[in-house]
């Protein structure tokens, strides 16, 4: 091992879904990077020179919201362009959930059914990245 | 999970960086040069975690300005900082005998380190040379800062905690301006965020630190050493003391008069 397991940043306020999301994702090789907003994102990437290959925007009013947050991060802490964005909204109609939408490229909304949901979606990302 | 360090990983200028390690700026040239085709440069990133609990380590690393934390993890995923390693140290003392490692590695401060397969690390090693020396040196140092945050961890208070800590990692980082979520330090010293941010806020107060989300700027370095516990300079003089050659060469020399 060279340089460690690849990095998410988990942006999300609700410590009890980190912890949880933390153990799992852990286990499965990854680090997780959890902040509470933009602001502390920004830092994190920013000052802190943390390089995710994927941030995670949690309890988002809508998808839309929640990439446009990511999207701002990744241009203002000049991340790489191939950082994949996983929004995960508060509200949403029940048709969509337990589904996952790839609204652009790289840029997923994850309409929560439960926590094996989402990491089954990072793993499908992360690991498609790998291969690739 | 391994991750090539998307070409990060460079031979480039490796004496000078090698210069800025505490233990490899001590080898002897003929040492050096023998393994240096074996180095690399390497610049790792807040939360990389560059191994885990049972992993036998392929590669040992010389921080020349990231900061490793070592961590030992409970079966819930938590995890509390039992050790920091800087330019002082490597990472990590298992490589020195090819074991299982029982910490997790991760990243507290980005930066880059000097890499080298573990099977050159330890065949250095058995050359009894400098690395020998230090190694051992450093085992006993790092033996020493563990055992005074048991101590401090115990018996004193969570401001005086985050005191030590801070000072720690700012020998490390070497810079007044680092990032530190309060999360992450509550998780290194094993407290709630809530008396954190209480302690934090009255080291504010005192006008040593200045104290935003994420980031933290050290003020009055001199003011925080006063308002610290004994543990801070307690293993810094450890460290001192044990890795001055000079000294235990002459009480080695007395010994053997």
């Amino acid at each position: 091992m060279i340089s460690g397991s690849r990095t998410i940043l988990l942006i999300e306020r609700n410590d009890e879904t980190r912890r949880l999301l933390r153990t799992d994702l852990f286990d499965r090789g990854y680090s997780l990077l959890n902040v509470s907003d933009f602001e502390e994102a920004l830092i994190v990437t920013g000052l802190g020179g943390a390089r995710p290959e994927l941030i995670i925007i949690d309890h988002s009013e809508t998808a839309e919201d929640g990439l446009e947050i990511g999207r701002d991060l990744k241009t203002q802490a000049k991340l790489d362009p191939s950082v994949k964005l996983i929004s995960v909204p508060s509200k949403f109609d029940s048709a969509f959930e337990g589904t996952d939408v790839e609204v652009r490229e790289g840029e997923f909304a994850c309409y929560w059914a439960d926590p094996y949901q989402l990491e089954e979606l990072i793993a499908r990302l992360l690991e498609r990245k790998a291969s690739q | 999970m391994a991750r090539q360090p998307d070409g990060r990983a460079t031979t480039e200028g490796i004496m000078d960086e090698a210069q800025q390690n505490r233990i490899l700026s001590r080898l002897q040239p003929d040492e050096l040069n023998r393994i240096l085709p074996r180095m690399r440069r390497v610049e790792i990133f807040l939360g990389d975690v560059i191994f885990r609990d049972e992993d036998v380590l392929t590669h040992v690393y010389f921080p020349t300005t990231c900061v490793i934390s070592l961590l030992t993890n409970l079966a819930d995923g938590s995890g509390v900082e039992v050790g920091l390693v800087g330019n002082e140290g490597f990472a990590s003392l298992s490589a020195l005998i090819g074991a299982g490692e029982n910490k997790v590695g991760t990243i507290q401060h980005t930066g880059a380190a000097v890499i080298m397969d573990a099977t050159t690390f330890r065949a250095e090693v058995r050359q009894r040379g400098t690395l020998f020396e230090m190694s051992m040196r450093y085992a006993y140092a790092l033996s020493s800062q563990i055992s005074q945050s048991v101590v401090c961890n115990v018996r004193h208070s969570i401001e005086q905690r985050l005191i030590r800590w801070l000072l720690m990692h700012h020998d490390r980082v070497r810079t007044d301006e680092f990032t530190l979520t309060q999360e992450f330090i509550a998780a290194m010293l094993g407290v709630r965020r809530a008396g954190i941010s209480e302690a934090a806020k009255n080291l504010q107060n005192a006008g040593f630190i200045d104290y935003r989300r994420g980031h933290i700027l050290i003020q009055d370095r001199v003011g925080l050493e006063s308002a610290c516990c004994e543990c801070y300079a307690a293993v810094k003089n450890d460290f001192e003391l044990i890795y001055d050659v000079s000294r235990a060469a002459h009480i080695n020399a007395s010994q053997t008069q």
